[in-house]
């Protein structure tokens, strides 16, 4: 599969593409952390959190490739490892400040919604995802799930992101009663 | 307020979709809003926990997959790729390897004095049966071809005595098919033939019989009203029904359409059947007719 197919194909939603690269480049991004006081676990991590990243912004239509996927992927990995080597260094030269303790609140209303998203229907999860993570077309949403066409993919995601919203709401009301 | 409108333009702000001017009049009326900023901030929230959801999916597929195999292609992959293979050489085995078209016998009929059904023994190795056969030319490539498995058996074979054999060296002579429009067709032997199944024939299967409109007839013209000795008895193409056989001095005739065609036992390849012309003998025959004819 060469670069512009396997551009082409995860902008259509196609996981294989991404399975595809993953497996293809995988000796070459992970020895970059390996190489440099990463451990396999680490290596593995911040290469599946690159090609996510890649996911993502092949999904965007005005994103241009310029140089060989594998050479963009490399570069992702070495921010990402850069980034967490410095999230290392920081967490080991200072004492754990309040910073997160202030978000208390704020964690509570994730695990409320994350609570909500597990309890929703394959079909509405898949949807929203497809919808608010990979960027796809409500076209490219109808074909994936089988729907008749883009018109139908748009109802039932709005009918998805309701429900998941007066779900939240209702739990996080309960939630509140409770404090 | 209009819920509906500002969740949309949550939604379009949250994600990028705004003009420069939209999204800074946006943040003006958040700004001033706390219950409109309440909701950009769940909004926010749930889009967020909503990517990360699907992030946490696909690193678990990702952790799936097995990167320590060398094939870059998946194995169920090659697999259907050899069964392709496979099957594509057994059409082209079925399709190249088939020999001339051979009619399969039509209606087997027992000669009288031959040997009884259950002895009808078929060592022949062509579990494709014959006598269910017709004259087209389709249906007597399919008697011939291994691969062919939709002939029926016919009613009066027994299961284990196998079927008259396929006929294994074709003659070039012409044959006339039997069936209800006889008359019609030997009128014209090499005419379109489309059989009707006829309850007379118990080996007959509707619908195998019929003969596709236009379709050349050609392969099976020449096997048209032929008949062959086989396993002793006589096996008949082109005939849909049985008809009556009379013995006379020894020898046995095939009573068809007022004609008799002396069948010969020594007819051990594929004999087109050919009327009786001697008035006496013809006389003596009628007489010999069962009186249902």
């Amino acid at each position: 599969m060469t670069d512009s197919e396997t551009l082409e194909r995860i902008r259509q939603g196609d996981e294989r593409a991404l399975d595809f690269l993953y497996k293809k480049n995988y000796k070459m991004m992970t020895k970059l952390v390996i190489n440099n006081s990463g451990s396999d676990d680490e290596a593995k991590d911040v290469y599946q959190d690159a090609l996510i990243i890649f996911w993502q912004k092949a999904m965007d239509r005005n994103f241009v490739l310029s140089s060989k996927i594998s050479t963009f992927l490399y570069s992702i990995c070495q921010n990402l490892w850069r980034k967490e080597l410095d999230r290392k260094s920081r967490l080991s030269s200072e004492e754990k400040d309040g910073e997160e303790i202030n978000d208390i609140d704020k964690k509570e209303r994730i695990e409320i919604i994350n609570q909500c998203i597990g309890q929703l229907g394959d079909t509405c999860k898949k949807i929203l995802t497809y919808y608010y993570f990979d960027n796809l077309s409500m076209n490219e949403i109808a074909k994936k799930m089988g729907f008749a066409n883009a018109d139908t993919a748009k109802t039932k995601k709005y009918k998805c992101k309701k429900e998941l919203d007066e779900f939240i709401k209702s739990k996080y009301k309960a939630s509140d009663f409770l404090d | 307020m209009n819920q509906e409108f500002d969740k949309s333009a949550i939604e379009a702000y949250l994600r990028n979709e705004l003009s420069p001017t939209d999204q800074m009049a946006f943040e003006q009326r958040v700004a001033q809003d706390p219950l409109l900023q309440n909701e950009v901030t769940l909004q926010g929230e749930i889009i967020a926990a909503l990517q990360q959801h699907r992030r946490t999916e696909l690193k678990e597929r990702l952790n799936q997959i097995d990167v320590n195999g060398e094939s870059r292609y998946p194995s169920y992959l090659i697999w259907a790729s050899l069964v392709a293979v496979a099957l594509l050489g057994v059409g082209a085995w079925l399709y190249l390897g088939q020999p001339d078209p051979v009619p399969a016998p039509k209606a087997v009929i027992p000669s009288q004095g031959a040997l009884p059904e259950a002895t009808r023994a078929q060592p022949a190795p062509s579990p494709f049966r014959a006598d269910t056969a017709v004259s087209s030319g389709q249906e007597t490539v399919a008697g011939e071809n291994p691969g062919e498995t939709r002939r029926k058996r016919s009613p009066a074979a027994k299961p284990a005595s196998g079927e008259v054999s396929k006929p294994s060296q074709p003659t070039g002579s012409k044959a006339i098919r039997l069936e209800d429009e006889e008359k019609k067709l030997q009128r014209e032997p090499a005419g379109a033939v489309t059989s009707r199944p006829s309850s007379n024939a118990g080996s007959q299967q509707p619908g195998e019989t019929e003969k596709p409109e236009g379709k050349p007839a050609k392969a099976n013209d020449r096997y048209r009203f032929h008949y062959r000795y086989q396993r002793g008895e006589f096996v008949f193409f082109g005939l849909v029904k049985a008809h009556p056989q009379v013995k006379l001095n020894g020898r046995t005739y095939l009573a068809y359409e007022g004609a008799f065609y002396p069948l010969d036992t020594d007819a051990v390849g594929i004999t087109p059947l050919v009327a009786e012309t001697n008035e006496d003998l013809i006389r003596q025959l009628k007489n010999e007719l069962p009186a249902a004819n």
